[in-house]
């Protein structure tokens, strides 16, 4: 079993397998053999907020830090390990789109910055059902349901 | 912020509006038809503004120029506002070396609304069959032999 311990200034490092010596807590933030896709996830993110930038006449890809912030709590506590990975995207203001797709089912979390979360479920490219996450483990259920045979 | 009002007046329904694709992920290709559609994340504004330019008042050469190598979607003002958004003009926000600002605008709800209905409403615009897809072009310098 392979454990992330990070702490936040951890995650400015370029190395996510560099832990940092530091007085601050640390935490598990990730358990990497149980949810393999979350390496790509994190690296996919990472290489969002280093390209990010502000597009007058299109919009700001910049991700804050907070947001950043957010979205790496998602992604470490929604605990389904045999998924694929997902294709993480920026929209314009700041936000951050996470998105799995297995055969003809799709769940997509979009993250903005004043960390509301909203969920979007699909199946056979027809959305059913949307809304507002509030809790973790709701988005854990919806990556249980597109992973169920 | 979400437009604080919409310029029927001077933006009719018949107007088609420029969005540049400033990334490609926000394209998507149907592997089954293969016609490419835009996403919902290129319609999607963290504060209910996204912005767009008014076809006719600039051109689609000068948006390219403005964003070489970007591939450009157009979509008619009664499809954005067949999905409840307003569009208004924004010459303050828009990017230097137009020729004329004011036909930037932004495109939004008319109130910050859920957030998931916001992300609905851009779905419903994405989806429309109507929506033209322009590819890029690259710019071109005077020292290449081309002009």
């Amino acid at each position: 079993m392979t454990a992330i311990f990070a702490t936040q200034p951890a995650f400015a490092t370029t190395d996510l397998h560099q832990v940092q010596a530091a007085a601050t807590q640390m935490e598990v933030v990730a358990i990497a053999d149980d949810a393999p896709w979350l390496y790509s996830a994190l690296f996919q993110l990472r290489s969002l907020e280093q390209s990010g930038e502000d597009h007058p006449g299109v919009g700001d890809l910049r991700i804050n830090p907070d947001t950043s912030l957010t979205v790496k709590r998602l992604l470490s506590n929604l605990a389904v390990g045999n998924l694929p990975t997902p294709s993480v995207d920026v929209f314009s203001g700041g936000g951050v789109s996470l998105r799995w797709q297995m055969s003809f089912r799709e769940v997509k979390f979009s993250i903005f910055p004043n960390h509301e979360i909203v969920y979007e479920q699909y199946e056979g490219d027809e959305i059913f059902r949307d809304g507002i996450l509030t809790n973790i483990s709701g988005g854990t259920r919806l990556l249980a349901w597109l992973a169920q045979p | 912020m979400p437009p604080r009002a919409d310029d029927l007046d001077s933006i009719q329904n018949e107007r088609r509006l420029i969005r540049v694709l400033i990334r490609e992920d926000w394209l998507h290709k149907d592997e089954v038809t293969g016609i490419s559609r835009p996403t919902s994340n290129f319609l999607l504004d963290s504060n209910f503004e996204a912005s767009f330019f008014i076809e006719g008042e600039v051109s689609v050469e000068e948006v390219q120029g403005l964003f070489p190598g970007k591939r450009l979607a157009i979509i008619g003002a009664t499809t954005l506002r067949d999905a409840g958004f307003w569009i208004e003009r924004r010459p303050d926000e828009a990017p230097k070396g137009m020729s004329h600002p004011e036909a930037h605008v932004v495109v939004g709800p008319q109130s910050e609304i859920p957030r998931n209905q916001y992300t609905r409403a851009c779905r419903q615009v994405v989806k429309s069959p109507t929506i033209e897809i322009i590819e890029a072009v690259l710019r071109r310098e005077a020292s290449d032999g081309f002009l």
